[in-house]
């Protein structure tokens, strides 16, 4: 497919011509400023540097009435061949998003209201009630992907636009790349018993139900149910989760497998109507609305669907770590990690950036992996705020000169060849996800208008039930994740997140993976880590060894060669609790070795020595590492960070002994570090990510040298007036001569260093 | 400046609806927009909320997890608003929400079988307040309920509001500003036309140097008259006023003392705003 098309997917940008270009655009919405303004948004857009500009092209602007569109014939301001006409005449490259779904901040979303007041369009709910959607500014019914008529309501619209725009593609037009829908994601409602139990949607369920299985009898057989199905049109989907034996899970994933293939379906719908109608050679894209894609969203399945399955990110400064984590997981999986919507400015129902926190969450995604950025949005408009562009094009200077900057910064340092070092992998496996995904207890429905609290937390619905087994999966596996990612942080381990569709070659290269197991695990990811062991790899798994796959099958050659257990403690101390009552402990532990218990008959463990709750195998080249302890919830602590640093002793041992040392050391646990290379380049990015001043010494592994990179430029004539707002103009840090950097760090900022 | 000109295709306004569904929100000052946003929201976000889920007393999730056992919380709940209250004195981080999960279920069930194609974002929401507040005591409790002080105002309410300040046909201009001295410290302006709530902005600061704060609202007026139309209420005060008094019901003779000391100024007076909406607020 990507062969023949005229704009390539590369993993440092879009190639047109043979020439890579790296994908960093913004956005401006041509019918929302006067068509007179357009010229001096768009040299503005290019005095910031960008080489490309994104636009919706939505429906409910263009739609007079079903059949009857506006493109420039009455309303000038919606002339989006005018529009692209200028891009081109200008040099930007323009990525366009027809919907059907806008979002935008529009009335409806982009659908024409009508649309949504169909009753077979729309999406029920659990309960049969329609989805109905308190938006501003208008609410309405969320429609279903699954509707056939709402397919043929979206062609009317496809057959008037899609003539416009197929003129202005490349080679002989700007647009380099097409958006199939947006968002989708049940508008915004994933929660797993909530929607789309619109008949048409049961339909698709029960074909991919009978695609899985072939016949009944077999899914009659891996349910165990009591009374089996006549036929799979008798499947009625869960509508609450009530599974009480492993023996149940199956119909319930079944149904959260069906949510994540509705996404794709629909997504891959929309491309196909596109296609047929003559939007084809460039390559399309999609945007999941969250930052760190798990089910019901598939990030290496939805690019089988379009070339790149990017997220959404509008982080404010203390999502630090969230949007980290989301890069972080999508740079693993992505042909070419993206953002199709990075937060600039802001919508008007929410508190804007200052230009310095703007600066701060720009430079997160770059820091950790991401390789292409659509900023959203680069001019003001309606309801929508704070960006660098006013919406007749003049520059808000104080927001305006951050991307100026970092454009200039990012073509300078050559940021898109630069590739963020990384020894281990920490591997989710996509089927305790899904179990993640469907052990909830309730369905609650837009639950944030139980008040302006914020939203209520996921984990207050995360089910306590172990369904008969010895772990809750869905409490247990994010705890073991958040353990294993903070004592690496804690390290100045460099590792990347991933699932278990990452591929098998991409898991070879890494020294040592960190996988999450219990007594069960699904084949496929199973038999690709044994392989992975036996080519040289260290896995690093617990808190149990699974023996059988998710439908009971003991597999005896997963078979580990483990002694008899010793002991199995209910809480065994490995760290010793402060003030604040942060000290870490492992909970129901298989010990290998006798330990006496201390006062009160707890179990105190030092990392001093093999912990007796480690096991070591060896397997072919390889070896596998069982913890065979599970870590408390992060609800357990006070300060969930400062309690789960104290397994960075342990941890440290057994990466070590895997090949995996720590690439850099500070002695201030709140500095975060990143290091990217390219061909004997190095850049290292140094994060204050607290609302505090910080300070202390860094050491890189190998690094003698540190040249501090200003991004306000190297003139000192743009340096006394680029972001006057800083609080600091000093250097935030001193190159020492032993080779560690002395730091001196302002709030919220991240800065960068070219090292040697 | 942004153009406005944008329609939403078969759109049929409510007869009860204000907020136009293409409501123009434009041209907003970010730093005037954020002190907004700071004052309206910051009091009401917390998060060190302390939830606990049950299934009719018997509970099932606690939330943060430690607190089962530090805040003692029985295994079953018999009075959930009198345990609200009670760990809401102890807990002194953030509400406590005690969620019965299958009244949390249904009035959400509830809260989407009453919307109509008719309602605007602002009636829905009321309709939705009010499903929610039935089941304040026991369903779905939370303490101190962010509903509380709007228990009463009805689904219309905004509706009537406006009838009592805009004239039902042309436009109009509603205008709230705050100062900080003589310094303009945030502005909204609400425009309307033919009944409906049509524009929401900002206006800018002088260029100038401001010595009379009083004075400058005349400014402010005639700049929000050639934005949109002719401004029918307006209200001026200064932001420390503001910042204490709130707007919370309770605090009304504060609000009058203030206009009294000259900290609050009506447009075109402080009666005649007060004679037009007071009666609306006694009854609610």
């Amino acid at each position: 497919m990507q062969s023949q098309m005229a704009v390539q997917v590369t993993s440092q940008g879009l190639s047109m011509g043979g020439e890579v270009l790296p994908l960093y655009s913004g956005t401006v919405h041509y019918w929302r400023h006067a068509a007179t303004d357009w010229e001096r948004l768009l040299d503005g857009v290019l005095g910031m540097g960008f080489r490309y500009l994104e636009t919706y092209v939505p429906w409910n602007v263009h739609q007079i009435e079903p059949g009857n569109h506006d493109f420039g014939q009455i309303d000038p301001s919606k002339d989006i061949g005018a529009f692209l006409r200028l891009c081109q005449a200008k040099g930007l490259y323009v990525l366009v998003r027809p919907g059907p779904h806008i979002n935008a901040e529009l009335p409806f979303l982009g659908y024409p209201a009508r649309v949504l007041e169909i009753p077979e369009v729309q999406a029920l709910t659990s309960t049969g009630a329609p989805a109905a959607m308190p938006f501003l500014v208008t609410p309405f019914v969320a429609p279903s992907y699954a509707s056939e008529r709402f397919y043929t309501e979206v062609a009317t619209y496809f057959d008037a636009v899609a003539p416009v725009l197929k003129e202005y593609l490349y080679p002989a037009g700007p647009i380099v790349a097409i958006q199939s829908d947006n968002e989708m994601s049940f508008v915004f409602r994933t929660r797993c018993y909530d929607l789309d139990y619109n008949p048409e949607s049961i339909g698709l369920y029960q074909q991919l139900l009978e695609r899985k299985y072939g016949n009944i009898e077999a899914l009659n057989k891996a349910y165990s149910v009591a009374k089996p199905y006549a036929s799979f049109a008798e499947v009625d989907p869960p509508r609450s989760f009530q599974a009480e034996t492993r023996r149940d899970l199956p119909y319930y994933l079944d149904w959260a497998e069906y949510q994540e293939f509705y996404i794709e379906y629909g997504i891959g719908r929309v491309r196909d109507m596109l296609e047929e109608r003559g939007l084809t050679g460039v390559p399309y894209f999609h945007n999941y609305p969250v930052m760190y894609a798990s089910s019901p969203f598939r990030t290496a399945t939805l690019e089988k669907v379009v070339d790149i399955a990017g997220i959404d990110a509008y982080p404010i400064p203390s999502q630090y770590q969230e949007l980290k984590r989301g890069v972080n997981y999508t740079s693993t999986l992505s042909r070419l990690p993206f953002i199709p919507e990075f937060g600039a400015g802001i919508w008007a129902w929410y508190r804007p950036l200052s230009p310095k926190q703007q600066l701060f969450t720009t430079l997160i995604p770059f820091m950790h992996g991401i390789k292409g950025i659509n900023y959203y949005m680069l001019a003001d408009r309606d309801r929508w705020l704070a960006c660098p562009l006013r919406s007749d094009g003049t520059p808000r200077d104080e927001y305006y000169t951050i991307y100026e900057n970092w454009n200039a910064t990012l073509a300078r340092l050559e940021w898109h060849k630069l590739t963020v070092e990384r020894k281990a992998l920490l591997l989710t496996p996509r089927s305790y996800d899904l179990v993640r995904h469907v052990a909830l207890e309730g369905t609650f429905a837009f639950q944030w208008l139980l008040g302006f609290y914020g939203p209520l937390p996921g984990e207050l619905f995360a089910s306590e039930s172990t369904i008969g087994e010895r772990d809750a999966v869905q409490r247990r596996m994010p705890a073991w994740l958040t353990a294993m990612q903070t004592g690496m942080d804690a390290l100045g381990v460099a590792y990347g997140l991933t699932d278990s569709d990452i591929d098998s070659a991409k898991l070879a290269s890494y020294p040592a993976v960190l996988v999450p197991t219990f007594d069960w695990l699904d084949a496929e990811l199973m038999e690709k880590l044994l392989e992975y062991v036996r080519g040289g790899g260290r896995l690093i798994c617990g808190p149990r060894w699974p023996q059988t796959t998710l439908e009971g099958v003991t597999q005896p050659e997963w078979a580990l060669d483990l002694p008899p257990v010793a002991k199995t403690a209910g809480r065994v101390n490995l760290g010793v609790a402060d003030q604040a009552g942060n000290g870490l402990w492992l909970e129901d532990t298989d010990l290998w070795s006798e330990v006496q218990p201390g006062e009160g008959g707890e179990y105190q463990l030092t990392p001093d020595s093999e912990a007796s709750f480690v096991k070591r195998v060896s397997l072919g080249k390889g070896e596998i590492v069982l913890i065979s302890g599970a870590f408390p919830e992060p609800g357990h602590f006070e300060n969930p960070t400062d309690a789960y640093r104290q397994w960075a002793p342990w941890l440290g041992s057994l990466l070590e002994n895997a090949g995996v040392a720590s690439l850099w050391n500070c002695d201030n646990p709140a500095v975060d570090v990143s290091v990217l290379s390219s061909e004997g380049r190095r850049v290292v990015c140094v994060a204050n990510p607290t609302a505090d001043k910080q300070q202390g010494k860094l050491k890189i592994s190998g690094v003698k040298s540190w040249s501090y990179v200003d991004i306000r430029g190297e003139s000192s004539e743009k340096t006394a007036t680029s972001f006057p707002w800083l609080e600091s103009n000093n250097v935030p840090g001193e190159p020492l001569e032993n080779g560690e950097l002395s730091l001196s760090l302002d709030p919220w900022t991240i800065t960068l260093w070219e090292v040697k | 400046m942004t153009n406005i000109n944008e329609t939403a295709a078969g759109d049929t306004p409510s007869q009860l609806a204000i907020l136009d569904p293409a409501c123009a929100v434009v041209d907003l000052d970010p730093t005037q927009w954020a002190r907004w946003y700071d004052f309206l929201m910051q009091p009401n976000r917390s998060i060190d909320s302390l939830y606990i889920l049950h299934d009719q007393g018997k509970v099932i999730t606690v939330n943060p997890i430690r607190a089962r056992e530090s805040m003692g919380i029985p295994a079953r709940i018999e009075d959930p608003a009198a345990l609200a209250a009670d760990l809401y004195q102890r807990w002194k981080r953030g509400p406590v929400a005690i969620i019965e999960r299958n009244r949390l279920n249904a009035s959400m069930d509830k809260g989407q079988r009453i919307f109509t194609a008719e309602d605007d974002f602002l009636s829905y929401i009321i309709k939705i307040k009010e499903v929610l507040l039935a089941e304040a005591t026991s369903g779905v409790v939370i303490h101190p309920h962010p509903w509380a002080g709007f228990e009463g105002i009805t689904y219309d309410f905004p509706f009537k509001l406006r009838k009592a300040l805009v004239p039902d046909q042309g436009a109009a201009t509603i205008l709230l500003a705050v100062y900080s001295g003589t310094e303009l410290w945030s502005s909204v302006l609400f425009g309307f036309k033919d009944g409906m709530l049509t524009l929401l902005t900002t206006l800018p600061a002088s260029g100038e140097a401001v010595t009379d704060w009083q004075q400058d609202t005349l400014r402010l007026i005639a700049a929000a008259e050639n934005r949109h139309a002719k401004v029918v209420a307006g209200l001026f005060c200064q932001r420390d006023t503001l910042l204490k008094l709130g707007l919370r019901p309770e605090n009304a003779s504060g609000w009058f003392e203030a206009s009294q000391q000259g900290d609050l100024v009506g447009f075109p007076s402080t009666a005649a705003l007060l004679a037009s909406t007071a009666p609306l607020f006694s009854q609610k």
